[in-house]
């Protein structure tokens, strides 16, 4: 056999008293040593379990306490903590990024005067609303992961107190061997049913319930704690679209899926948000994604993956971009255009007249040279 | 022609090194190390979930600095089109017997 919590030999922490464990609420140590410091508790079932399954009152298995208790286990705070950190300082930065939003939303309409060119500046100025709401929440980061550790902590110390507090040596003052002689006495027909009945299994079962409690009050804040966390976050930096974090299991989640033709066609964010992720699942379970992301020098680059092969095609010519206004060639005249009018300087309006005298006759722009080929000098 | 090259290149390379700075800061974590494998044996979907909403903070700065710097590669390609197109338009003048004031 080998031993687990619910093996006496196998607790050897350091917790003599029970309301050691609480003192644990306010540590820093790791939650799976918060589970250890409780886990005598179990003890309590490694005991009296298999009486209790042999008297007809136990139908679960013994390895389920320790499941059920151990919920938990591998939860990162650390990880936690030390990835909003990262974030937070990274969202710092932000003060160079608003000033330099805040000169170009200024400027912009100054020097670069042309159609659309108030488009743009409405974006700036969102991409600067966006930039301080994020300097502004970046501090709360911080505290939301403080509180999210505490929460765990909290209720981890409690469900190990409280299924500590469980571990008993004796029933009514008898121990294991005793009890094993009754329930043999009481399967020969010699007595000893009532006290089985009345004070063993109730015992037991008052233990169990007790057990399950703790367990399920501490799945349930520590649900919210990941439900609260994950709110505060969706709601101070939304996403225009779902990111999707590959799975438990490894395969990405897909928040946009569509069922076409007995496939499934997720489209989604990568994980690391630098592009855009399309998966194709088939009825049969293979599955295939193509993905437009950028490299390490800011091309986009498209990757295929299907079967573990992983193709990448070189750098594409066209480049995703955010949406900006494009200058129509129905914008732009092609027997009276100038460079003024393309980009006028700061104190002209579009229609100002030109400061560059062009006679209608020497068509300075020949009709090949149109509005499309202009239009690289706008905003688009 | 009165057109601000020096101003619109000013701004063109204040944004691009905006943009950079921006992308460096959002570089360290764009791998996070929280997520669905270390947030509890029984709770790894709310860790994925906790973990995705944490990656769109990097994706909002990956966003930001993607905008400054395609708006910089512009401002600074309309500067060097409008020279162009001033240059070529000088350059007929002077073959059709114009001149450019």
């Amino acid at each position: 056999m080998t031993p687990n919590s619910v093996t006496p030999h196998a607790v050897t922490n350091g917790f003599r008293f029970v309301e050691d464990i609480l003192a644990l609420r306010d540590s820093l140590v790791h939650p799976d040593e918060i589970l250890d410091a409780g886990a005598r508790g179990l003890q309590f079932f490694g005991r009296f379990h298999d009486l209790a399954t042999q008297l007809g009152f136990e139908e679960r298995l013994l390895t389920s306490y320790e499941d059920s208790y151990r919920a938990e286990v591998g939860i990162d705070l650390e990880a936690l903590t030390r990835d909003v950190s990262d974030l937070a300082g990274a969202v710092d930065g932000s003060v160079a990024e608003i000033t330099m939003l805040t000169v170009l939303a200024e400027n912009l309409p100054a020097v670069w005067n042309v159609s659309g060119v108030d488009v743009v500046v409405d974006q700036v100025f969102e991409a600067r609303r966006e930039a301080r709401s994020d300097a502004d929440s970046a501090p709360l980061l911080i505290a939301l992961a403080d509180e999210f550790a505490r929460t765990v902590r909290t209720a981890l110390t409690d469900k190990a107190f409280k299924v500590a507090s469980l571990d008993r040596a004796t029933i009514g003052g008898l121990g294991v061997g005793e009890i094993e002689q009754l329930t043999r006495a009481a399967s020969s027909g010699c007595g000893a049913e009532q006290w089985l009945e009345t004070v063993f299994r109730s015992v037991y079962l008052d233990a169990r319930d007790e057990f399950d409690r703790a367990c399920t009050q501490c799945a349930s804040a520590v649900g919210d704690a990941f439900d609260v966390a994950t709110q505060w976050l969706t709601d101070a930096f939304p996403s225009s679209l779902p990111v999707a974090e590959p799975s438990a299991s490894g395969a990405a989640a897909s928040p946009f899926s569509f069922s076409i033709g007995g496939s499934v066609w997720g489209f989604s964010i990568t994980p690391d948000g630098r592009g855009v992720s399309l998966e194709v699942t088939g009825a049969d379970g293979s599955a295939a994604s193509v993905s437009v992301e950028l490299d390490e020098n800011g091309w986009p680059r498209i990757v295929f993956d299907a079967d573990q092969e992983t193709l990448q095609e070189p750098p594409q010519s066209e480049v995703l971009q955010p949406e900006l206004p494009v200058e129509t060639t129905t914008e732009v005249s092609t027997t009276e255009v100038s460079a003024a009018e393309v980009l006028p300087g700061p104190e002209m309006e579009p229609d100002a007249e030109p400061t560059v005298a062009v006679p209608e006759e020497s068509s300075a722009v020949p009709a090949d040279e149109t509005g499309a080929e202009l239009a690289g000098a706008g905003p688009l | 022609m009165d057109v601000d090259r020096a101003g619109t290149d000013e701004l063109a390379r204040r944004a691009v090194s905006a943009a950079q700075d921006l992308r460096a800061s959002a570089e360290p974590i764009r791998q996070l190390r929280f997520g669905g494998a270390v947030s509890g044996r029984d709770y790894a979907e709310r860790g994925v979930a906790l973990a995705s909403a944490l990656a769109v903070v990097n994706s909002r700065l990956v966003g930001r600095a993607d905008f400054l710097e395609m708006l910089g590669r512009r401002l600074s390609s309309s500067t060097e089109a409008v020279v162009d197109v001033d240059r070529a338009g000088a350059q007929r003048l002077r073959g059709s017997g114009g001149s450019a004031s």
